[in-house]
């Protein structure tokens, strides 16, 4: 009910929002959008580019992904837990922030990279207003959440089939393809399809890199439909459902994949993860990975902090001023509290949530559990903008409601972002042997002893990194807040968001380093705590 | 008024997130018994939340601020009560629209803007006209932004359309587009790519978005076209169902103080008081060539003059 409630009914509302009309006072049925968007090129045209930008991302974050998770979980490679901290941060900036970044390192005229070659006469090699920009910038920056799922499943997985295999002779590359890969396969095909449909719902990226070169991805299209006069909400309605369908694709051909399939990996025999000693090679793999993030990571950060401390944007000239913005501003002490209250309280509202549809359609044969895990993964494929109006719609026309305050944001942000949860924690979940749980059944433990001794601690690096996946999106959040807010929940990204529009981008670059700081803070925090709690039960 | 005003204890504004949070701040520590709640945004984007909360039956808000475009069409739809200020008397012949029925709360100033270093051994644009015929070395280095969403750019595209005709206006925007110009989602990162010279010139940008820039010593020059420049104004309208009618009454007045209209000023938006100055470093509004516009009849136009633009420049408007 409360599922239904929170993730099925704003798209009920939204749907019907746009599949009626007003006239004369009254609702009636019109289909006059469906006409429109299939009978006008450019929403074909937007469907295709968000079809061919979100696999190019999504093959890419998944390569990246894979492989940092593997690097930096399996083997011996200095600075891992340090890397895989960096490695995170990609998803702590907020997408037209990094976005922005990218403007300033990759576009022909002035961006960094281009300058040396300039200056050579080698012309400028790099324009980030393309096809391929739009790709390497989103998949770069979802990449972290195919590393942190994958990650998270590599440290469940039993070693002891990679023991036998090289025991049966194959060598270190081979066990690593025809057993590690294929053992946690629904881990990186939930990362997968996750930064698919992260990227088919993104609008920063799409509208800032590529409405400049007229590449309009359905999201650019969706935004700017909500920015005309008249709205036409019908061809909203129309246009986030071609992205449900794509998402619902996605996740049929998951569920396809993984028919008649069994992932346990974590059975009843005790086992330490497995560590490959890569001799001095691992130096080559710190290198690369620092390498990665030097590009990804570091390079727009410094880009970042070089325009917080900036008069403006490449003036050469540097102040403090904008710095000061964040403690002496009211608007960023205010922003910055309701911005910590709805992430914390929503972040862990969801992992509760998700931890509790998890079991329910991973562990109990409870009739409709299937309903209920698709009820929760459909507004996984509505963009956040679209999602937020149907919040909106449904809320308005409910007779008691939390339109206006605070909690129609928690709301909103609970029913569009709980399916990460869910897949996050069911990856690792169907990786347990329920033989586990059912030992302490039979010595005698009650559910809540079985659930809190044995199952919990098992699955405790998925909700961990389940609550740090969404926190982070929640700490950047901006489409979802957009059409729910007023002064008294404003956040910080919508600071940032006003501060943009009016051309401050020195004061965007000091706010984005505020969120930086809450999202690696944070993160740091917990994976302190974690270790701390590591340490004692050891 | 004013302990009706506190009687009812809050109010809540739509409307420009720049101008908007300056008078929300002005105001609340002038009357600190009154809880103040805004919602701030592209014009259109908070124009549709009202309507969609007035058709829902739940009207929030009390006071509009924002573009006068959709001030107008609020007015026209029946969502405004008739607003004539107590400061009347004293606003400029700018801060009073002919219709009545709401008055206009500042001014922005539209014109070319081009960042100087970049375009220092190119020519410059004297007037639209020029861009009929488009210098080689402009290819590349403009920037524009969507009618179709932004208030700005949609009041100047009709000003160029009531200027200079659907032929020759059209000329001017075909010109534009030949010499390979961009559009970009909005006048903010327009302003954005012109001090960092990635587009060095801009068809026209807005002095809210660019006067912040230049005052911290960017390389960026705002200049009339000798046709003139176009004057866009926020209007303060307030709702006809305002469930706080006497806090939004002194707020809209209070917009128009001169101690409001002086800050604003300071912040780089021109005042519609008499007696206060327009912002340093800017031209003065009343001084300055504008192009004729008949918002109203661009209003009730607004589909042609849209499909126009897209029309000369190959750009879609949604």
């Amino acid at each position: 009910m409360v599922l239904a409630v929170f993730s099925l009914l704003p798209l009920i509302a939204l749907v019907v929002r746009g599949f009626v009309e007003t006239e004369g006072g009254r609702l009636v049925l019109t289909f006059s959008a469906v006409k429109t968007v299939m009978s006008q090129s450019g929403y074909w045209f937007a469907a295709w580019n968000t079809v061919v930008v979100s696999i190019g991302s999504m093959i890419l974050a998944a390569v990246i992904g894979v492989i940092l998770a593997w690097c930096l979980v399996r083997t011996n490679v200095p600075f891992a837990r340090l890397l895989e901290q960096l490695a995170t941060m990609p998803i702590f900036i907020p997408p037209f922030i990094g976005a922005f970044a990218w403007v300033l390192i990759g576009a022909p005229r002035i961006g960094l990279f281009n300058l040396p070659t300039r200056g050579l006469g080698l012309g400028e090699p790099l324009d980030i207003y393309t096809y391929t920009g739009l790709i390497w910038t989103i998949g770069i920056y979802i990449a972290p959440y195919v590393m942190m799922i994958v990650a998270s499943a590599l440290r469940n997985m039993d070693p002891s089939l990679e023991e036998a295999a090289q025991v049966a002779g194959l060598s270190r590359v081979r066990t690593m393809f025809q057993i590690t890969l294929p053992v946690v396969a629904p881990s990186i095909l939930s990362g997968s399809v996750l930064a698919f449909v992260i990227s088919i719902g993104l609008f920063g990226t799409p509208v800032l890199l590529g409405m400049t070169k007229e590449i309009y991805l359905v999201t650019a299209r969706i935004y700017l439909e909500l920015q005309q006069f008249p709205p036409s909400f019908g061809i909203v309605a129309v246009l986030a459902i071609y992205l449900m369908v794509l998402s619902v694709i996605a996740n049929l051909l998951q569920s396809w994949a993984l028919r008649g399939r069994s992932f346990v990996t974590v059975t009843g025999k005790g086992f330490r993860p497995r560590i490959i000693q890569l001799a001095t090679g691992r130096y080559v793999v710190a290198g690369i990975i620092w390498l990665y993030l030097l590009l990804t990571v570091v390079g727009p950060i410094i880009i970042i902090i070089a325009a917080s401390v900036s008069t403006y944007t490449w003036s050469g000239r540097f102040t403090w001023n904008n710095i000061a913005f964040l403690w002496e501003s009211e608007d960023v002490r205010s922003t910055l509290w309701n911005s910590l209250f709805i992430t914390i309280l929503a972040a862990s509202a969801t992992t509760i949530l998700g931890l509790i549809v998890s079991w329910i359609t991973a562990r109990t044969r409870m009739r409709g559990r299937q309903f209920l895990e698709h009820v929760v993964l459909l507004p996984m494929s509505v963009p956040s903008l679209a999602f937020a109006l149907g919040v909106s719609f449904f809320w308005l026309w409910f007779p008691w409601s939390v339109y206006g305050t605070v909690w129609i944001i928690i709301i909103g942000l609970i029913g569009r972002y709980i399916s990460y949860s869910v897949r996050s924690i069911t990856s690792s979940l169907i990786q347990i042997h329920p033989e586990l749980e059912e030992s302490a059944r039979i010595s005698g433990f009650g559910w809540g002893s079985t659930m809190w001794r044995v199952t919990l601690p098992l699955v405790l690096p998925a909700i961990i990194s389940s609550w740090v996946m969404v926190y982070s999106i929640f700490i950047s959040e901006l489409s979802m807040v957009l059409p729910l807010y007023t002064t008294s929940s404003r956040t910080l990204s919508i600071l940032s968001f006003d501060t943009w529009a009016v051309g401050e981008f020195s004061l965007v670059a000091s706010l984005s380093l505020l969120q930086l700081l809450l999202g690696v803070g944070v993160m740091w925090f917990v994976t302190h705590i974690t270790k701390q709690r590591q340490i004692a039960a050891t | 008024m004013i302990a009706a005003a506190e009687k009812e204890g809050q109010i809540v504004v739509y409307g420009d997130p720049f101008t908007v949070p300056l008078l929300l701040k002005a105001f609340s520590a002038k009357y600190p018994k009154i809880k103040v709640t805004s919602a701030t945004g592209d014009g259109w984007q908070i124009y549709n939340r009202f309507v969609a909360e007035n058709a829902a039956n739940r009207p929030l808000m009390d006071v509009m601020y924002q573009a006068e475009d959709t001030v107008i069409t609020a007015k026209t739809s029946g969502y405004l009560a008739n607003f004539t200020s107590s400061e009347a008397g004293s606003l400029t012949k700018l801060g009073l629209p002919a219709g009545g029925g709401y008055v206009r709360g500042n001014g922005n100033l539209i014109m070319f803007a081009y960042n100087h270093e970049a375009m220092a051994k190119k020519p410059l644009p004297k007037d639209w006209t020029d861009y009929i015929n488009p210098p080689a070395e402009w290819e590349g280095l403009g920037a524009m932004s969507n009618p179709g969403s932004s208030s700005a750019t949609f009041a100047t595209v009709a000003a160029l359309y009531q200027t200079f005709g659907a032929e020759k206006g059209g000329a001017i925007l075909k010109g534009f587009r030949s010499a390979k110009g961009e559009l970009n989602p909005s006048m903010g990162v327009m302003a954005t790519k012109l001090q960092t010279g990635e587009r060095p010139l801009d068809f026209f940008n807005i002095t809210t978005a660019v006067s912040g820039i230049i005052a911290k010593g960017a390389p960026v020059t705002m200049a009339v076209p000798a046709s003139g420049g176009v004057a866009q104004f926020n209007a303060i309208g307030i709702s006809a169902k305002a469930p706080n009618p006497n806090a939004a009454r002194l707020l809209a007045d209070f917009a128009l103080t001169a101690e409001m209209q002086t800050v604003f000023s300071e912040a780089g938006v021109y005042p519609v008081r008499t007696g206060v100055a327009s912002p340093k470093g800017l031209p003065v509004l009343t001084e300055v060539k504008l192009m004729d516009l008949d918002l109203e009849k661009a209003l009730k136009d607004r589909e042609t003059i849209l499909n126009w633009w897209a029309t000369s420049t190959g750009f879609s408007y949604r």
